[in-house]
């Protein structure tokens, strides 16, 4: 037989074809990024991407660790502190059923109102304790990674209302950021979260419920297009008996309900347990790419050539479904400091408020205002709107809350308070008065908590360190400082003249930035830079 | 498919149909001196308005179009039903709850149209994915991305200028019945509030800083400032209009009735709205039902009459069309708590000049139930959408229906 050596030499020329090719950039989309070439710009999209942004001085610091160390330190960042450490939400107090069934049905719905009022309050706890560790995390990457795996394999407390089950997810998620992606799938499809939000507990031999197994593949490992109908109906089978005890709160197996039967499942025959089904799916030509280009789009931007979803995959693929190869493969690739993708992201609500206090080093508000801030511009924590988790992107802005967005803005800036104000003009100091009576009402309570907050922030000690020469310095300064994409020159004429007092208001000395007047006037410019378009990205 | 009005826009445009989809492709904006005041070209005699109320939470269809003849009602609402005496009565055997006064005056007046029994196959009874049902008109529950209004919009808008305004929502976040493939509409949850709000000085700067200049490789940006655009043109033209109109029609204090006062105030201030979005929440009635529907159908009762008599006054009523539905109707037999489950079918309204009023569809059985007990659907819902799309917005229904839906004659 000849065929073997044909075929060993055709492996020979492909390999060394593809050798010649690794050094190609157009061929290899993960092409590694030259560490010489990381610049001050490189790090603060490093630091607003991997991250929820920082500082200039913090985005120098990453800068002078080098692109290798940088992304170390954001990769494996189990060697920082962890500052907050977990929380503890305790289960709910066992219900006595045969006691709660002789009481009348007022008594019973007393009894529940209870239970509910003190559950919501365990979720409060949990949620802001999710958002003070984004708030003060000395670990970005980890905060950043659990938020993407919450939007990956979404729950709600809306449907779930139990805190503790929730917090239970968390840990797992946490446990798993950065870990292994098909040790994450097996624990979280045995997840009473999950298994109680997907309706997986109706799930029962003779009576399918197919909604695990249909978002399984569609949203969890392959997307649409990879399976069939049959296939969900053979996967559903194999899940059934995945059940929540809901005593315990742990995960059980019910064999009464579970289909020991045979099934055919993506070209597979035999008994097939939930398990099986799940080893099968990450052994899938079409996970790894899936997995990989989210976790990508996430990060970078959403991958539209096939090349590069691929070239993810493999990677993927190659290290078994780790996924720190991964993240430290594509934070240091040529194209995640693209063009492409600098400035192309939408800061979600939650990016846009807690990027906002780390890129002026302000000291944070309390957690349940960020999160009160966060629901009002759609966001809210912990409580996606459907299984699809947030679209993001472009999604966020309407025009509503576009313009929700630059009022408070303006809130965090520190527009109203008592120096800012005394230092207005008449006729401004009124103009801004109503309308900030006017944008307060019943749905903007959490902007009046703003109001009394202290972020210990000083404008113009920012500005000063600039050292300015003149106001069109400032405004060129500030934008390339704290905008990710350019401002066209009418906006930045726009500020300028603003600064330059044309409409008849004062004009700011640069040489002369110490003066309150020029505090509250500063902060009135930075409040038109965050209400640009441009503000709106990173 | 396009609209008849798109057609005459384009030929006016002088471009044909290659022209036109070129033109669609580069989505261009109209000139700035149309828009000055936040205004796109304004809206001719024949272009008519559409408002929807969104009755969430599941109205108790039973109790708001009772059937009042058949014994069958008394035996299942022992508790919560309507006596028979207090119902206004419709047609034989059946009548309206007791709070809708003004709704029977207008019944008679043959401005009203109620449909009972609408609904669609295989009801699914969450919340959320019977909404998204209605807002998709996809009863399969497949593909829940695109509204039939967004998919309506887009082809209005498709080969015109673009007008922010084309429809507006009346909360912070669209309805998935208003998302489209290209089409997003305009947001706001009271014109008020609905404003860039900062001093004198800033207000200067801040209308040069939302203009649409600056080209970008960078689609993303280009959407945002088209937002940024339309944010704030259309809060000063929104707040302007709301702002400078008087009625001496009184409409009650709550959040459906301010929606629909700001709706009339800006027909009537002649802005290019085509869909308005209004919401009336409060339907999810499990427990202690009797009160609770009474007030929101008061509520509706007299923020929907107010409505229709302020059109009146201002002569736009025959080109206004109202329609109000809820996700799904009750349980037909009542809960121990005095309230009523999730069910399926429920009742839709259509109100407005144009309307041919009366009783549409058949009375469903109370009998005859689906397993779990609840009411079969005669009307399907896509019928009525179907109506509402060929007859108000002049859009082709096929093609946004995925499919052809007979229309009922309501509108004609």
């Amino acid at each position: 037989m000849k065929t073997p050596a044909l075929l060993s030499l055709i492996c020979l020329l492909a390999v060394s074809a593809g050798t010649v090719r690794a050094n190609d950039p157009v061929e290899n989309p993960l092409q590694p990024k030259d560490p010489k070439s990381f610049t001050l710009s490189d790090a603060r999209h490093l630091l607003f991407r991997a991250g929820f942004g920082g500082t200039p001085d913090e985005v120098r610091r990453l800068h002078r660790m080098g692109l290798e160390k940088a992304v170390a330190w954001l990769v494996d960042y189990e060697k920082s502190p962890d500052i907050l450490g977990p929380i503890e939400i305790t289960k709910p107090e066992p219900l006595d059923y045969q006691v709660f069934r002789k009481k009348s049905e007022m008594e019973r719905r007393e009894i529940n109102n209870k239970r509910r009022r003190t559950d919501q309050g365990k979720f409060r706890n949990l949620r802001s304790w999710t958002m003070n560790r984004i708030l003060h995390s000395s670990r970005p990457l980890e905060e950043k990674m659990v938020l993407f795996w919450h939007n990956h394999f979404t729950t709600s407390y809306r449907d779930i209302r139990q805190a503790f089950l929730l917090a239970k997810q968390d840990d797992l998620l946490r446990k798993h950021a950065t870990g292994n992606f098909g040790e994450m799938l097996q624990e979280v499809s045995k997840d009473p979260a999950m298994l109680l939000y997907l309706n997986n507990q109706q799930n029962r031999k003779g009576r399918a419920n197919e909604n695990y197994a249909r978002e399984v593949m569609e949203l969890f490992t392959l997307g649409l297009g990879n399976y069939t109908e049959n296939d969900i109906k053979e996967a559903a089978r194999a899940f059934t008996g995945w059940q929540v005890n809901r005593r315990t709160g742990e995960f059980l197996f019910n064999r009464r309900n579970h289909d020991f039967g045979n099934k055919t499942f993506l070209g597979k025959t035999g008994y097939l347990g939930g398990e099986e089904v799940l080893d099968h799916l990450l052994e899938q030509k079409a996970c790894p790419p899936y997995i990989a280009s989210k976790i990508f789009a996430w990060l970078a931007f959403e991958p539209d050539d096939e090349t590069l979803r691929q070239a993810l995959g493999k990677t993927l693929k190659r290290t078994d479904y780790e996924i720190k190869p991964l993240l430290r493969q594509i934070l240091k690739s040529e194209v995640f400091y693209s063009e492409k993708s600098k400035g192309s992201q939408v800061k979600s609500p939650l990016m846009l408020l807690v990027s906002t206090f780390r890129m002026f080093g302000m000291t944070p508000p309390p957690a349940d205002t960020v999160l009160a801030a966060c629901d009002s511009l759609g966001q809210a924590l912990l409580m996606p709107p459907n299984v699809k988790g947030w679209e993001g992107g472009l999604n966020w802005i309407t025009t509503a809350t576009l313009l929700q967005r630059y009022n408070l803005s303006g809130y965090l800036v520190k527009l109203g308070d008592q120096d800012s104000l005394t230092m207005m003009s008449q006729k401004q100091r009124k103009q801004f008065q109503s309308n900030m009576k006017k944008i307060g009402g019943a749905r903007g309570r959490y902007l009046r908590r703003l109001a009394s907050w202290d972020s210990g922030v000083s404008f113009i000690g920012m500005c000063q360190v600039m050292e300015p020469g003149s106001i069109e310095d400032l405004v060129d300064k500030l934008s390339e400082t704290y905008l990710f994409a350019p401002l066209p020159p009418e906006r930045r004429q726009a500020l300028v003249d603003f600064l330059a007092g044309k409409d008849g208001s004062e004009a700011l000395d640069v040489d002369h930035l110490g003066t309150p007047k020029a505090e509250a006037k500063i902060r009135r410019l930075i409040h038109l830079l965050m209400s640009t378009p441009e503000f709106q990205v990173c | 498919m396009t609209s008849k009005n798109s057609m005459n826009r384009r030929n006016f445009l002088g471009l044909g149909v290659a022209g036109a989809s070129l033109y669609a492709l580069g989505r261009p904006r109209g000139p700035l001196s149309a828009l000055d005041l936040g205004m796109g070209a304004p809206l001719s005699k024949d272009e008519k308005i559409l408002v929807i109320v969104q009755m969430s939470g599941g109205n108790d269809g039973l109790n708001t179009l009772i059937p009042f003849g058949d014994p069958e009602y008394a035996k299942a609402r022992r508790r919560i039903g309507i006596p028979r005496k207090d119902v206004h009565q419709i047609e034989a055997g059946m009548g309206f709850h007791p709070a809708f006064k003004g709704l029977t005056e207008l019944y008679k007046a043959k401005k009203l149209a109620v449909l009972q029994a609408v609904g669609y196959p295989n009801p699914n009874r969450s919340h959320f994915k019977s909404m998204d049902i209605w807002h998709c008109a996809d009863p399969s529950g497949r593909d829940l991305r695109y509204g039939w209004l967004g998919r309506a919009l887009d082809e209005m808008e498709r080969g015109v200028d673009k007008i922010p305004e084309l429809s507006i929502n009346f909360a912070e976040n669209p309805p998935l019945s208003l998302n489209g493939t290209s089409y997003k509409p305009v947001s706001f949850r009271d014109p008020n509030t609905y404003r860039f709000a900062g001093s004198k000085d800033q207000e200067e700067a801040f209308k040069k800083i939302s203009s649409k200049k600056g080209e970008t490789k960078l689609s993303v940006l280009d959407s945002l400032r088209r937002t940024a655009v339309d944010a704030e043109k259309s809060s000063l033209s929104v707040r302007a209009k709301a702002k400078a109109y008087k009625t001496p029609v009184r409409y009650p204090r709550t959040p459906v009735a301010s929606s629909l006062r700001t709706v009339a105030s800006l027909v009537s201030g002649g802005l290019p709205t085509r869909v308005y979005y209004c919401y009336h929440n409060g339907f999810d009635t499990h427990a202690g039902q009797v009160n609770r529907q009474r007030n929101l159908l008061t509520q509706m009762d007299q923020s929907l009459t107010a409505f229709q008599k302020d059109l009146a006054r201002l002569g736009l009523e025959d080109r206004v069309t109202l329609m109000a539905f809820s996700e799904f109707g009750r349980r037909v037999k009542e809960n121990q708590s005095q309230g009523t489950d999730h069910g399926t079918a429920g009742v839709s309204f259509v109100l407005g000049g144009s309307v041919r009023g009366g009783l549409y569809g058949e009375p469903p059985s109370l009998t005859d139930l689906l397993k779990g007990g609840d009411l079969k659907h005669g009307i399907d819902f896509r019928s009525l959408y179907a109506e509402l799309l060929e007859d108000v917005l002049d859009v082709q229904s096929q093609k946004v229906l995925r499919g052809k839906f007979a229309k009922l004659g309501i509108l004609g």
